[in-house]
């Protein structure tokens, strides 16, 4: 018995629920897609979101009774809050500058993996499979080679190749999820009976 | 043989099954059966065995609600099991230490 993983299992547990990138994942490449390919058609982003959400919720669900919940104390959830506000600015702030500075890099992008980085490696822990997929995202963004895109092109490619991180990010989480816990539908496990 | 206070070990929460439990209870406000099952890996009937001697001891809580219309049985550390614990662990890590020192 290993006390460092029991007593990080529940602690780690909601970042291994990584199925739920999925539909965040397709919102990235959806609004990114959506402005590039049908030239700003406003109603994709509201309809990805009216698929997403609910796809969301009901992943959550399936992670719930195939896994179990977990509660949180309260100063775990400030915590995890600030991180995602803290995410979340970082990809406002590096989106202002894409706007106001002609770079020949995808601050957005760029910020987005190293942000994201921060944040896995602050609450899950980094693997190999973070540091690959959101590395080469980094490296990728900081790629001289952006500034042959305009800059809402710039901004929608990135968008593109961040949902497709989060994605490939989210299988890699989940399949970790599977091998520690084992399969969603293991005999002899319920709270019916408990 | 007399052994000396703290390095005797806390019988109850020694037992591997309830060692687990109690240990991933350290880290959250509570969990539901079926999460403490996947992580300690016990069976439906050993984990609920345990849960009833760590009820009865006063360590943990365990309250019984329904989600979504299914039964669910959810288990929280109470702040004698919280101290119970965290002595172990601290008895436990004197004990390795104890082997460890050379003798004087």
């Amino acid at each position: 018995m290993d006390r460092d993983s029991l007593a990080t299992a529940a602690t780690r547990y909601p970042n291994l629920q990584g199925l739920k990138s999925v539909p965040i994942g397709v919102m990235f490449m959806l609004a990114g897609t959506g402005n590039l390919v049908w030239e700003r058609s406003h109603w994709i982003f509201p309809a990805g979101l009216l698929l997403c959400v609910p796809a969301y919720l009901r992943i959550g669900r399936y992670y719930s009774s195939s896994f179990g919940r977990v509660t949180f104390s309260r100063n775990r959830m400030i915590k995890d809050l600030a991180l995602t506000l803290a995410l979340v600015a970082v990809m406002a702030g590096t989106y202002a500058v894409d706007q106001i500075w002609d770079l020949p890099i995808s601050g957005f992008a760029a910020g987005f993996a190293a942000a994201t980085l921060v944040f896995t490696a602050c609450s899950v822990g980094l693997n190999s499979q973070h540091i690959a997929v959101l590395g080469t995202l980094l490296v990728v963004a900081l790629l001289p080679v952006w500034g042959v895109l305009s800059p809402d092109q710039e901004f929608n490619v990135a968008l593109l190749l961040m949902g497709i991180a989060t994605i490939v990010v989210g299988v890699f989480d989940h399949r970790l999820l599977v091998r520690t816990y084992g399969p969603a539908s293991g005999v002899g496990l319920g709270n019916e009976s408990a | 043989m007399h052994e000396p206070a703290d390095l005797v070990v806390d019988r109850l929460i020694h037992e591997p099954g309830r060692l687990a439990v109690l240990t991933v209870l350290t880290s959250v406000e509570s969990t539901d059966f079926l999460f403490l099952q996947r992580a300690t890996g016990l069976t439906k009937g050993n984990l609920s065995s345990h849960l009833t001697k760590l009820e009865e001891a006063g360590l943990v809580q365990i309250s019984k609600k329904f989600v979504h219309k299914k039964p669910n049985t959810s288990v929280q550390l109470t702040p004698e099991g919280k101290d119970r614990i965290a002595n172990h662990w601290k008895r436990l890590e004197r004990l390795r230490n104890f082997g460890q020192d050379p003798v004087r």
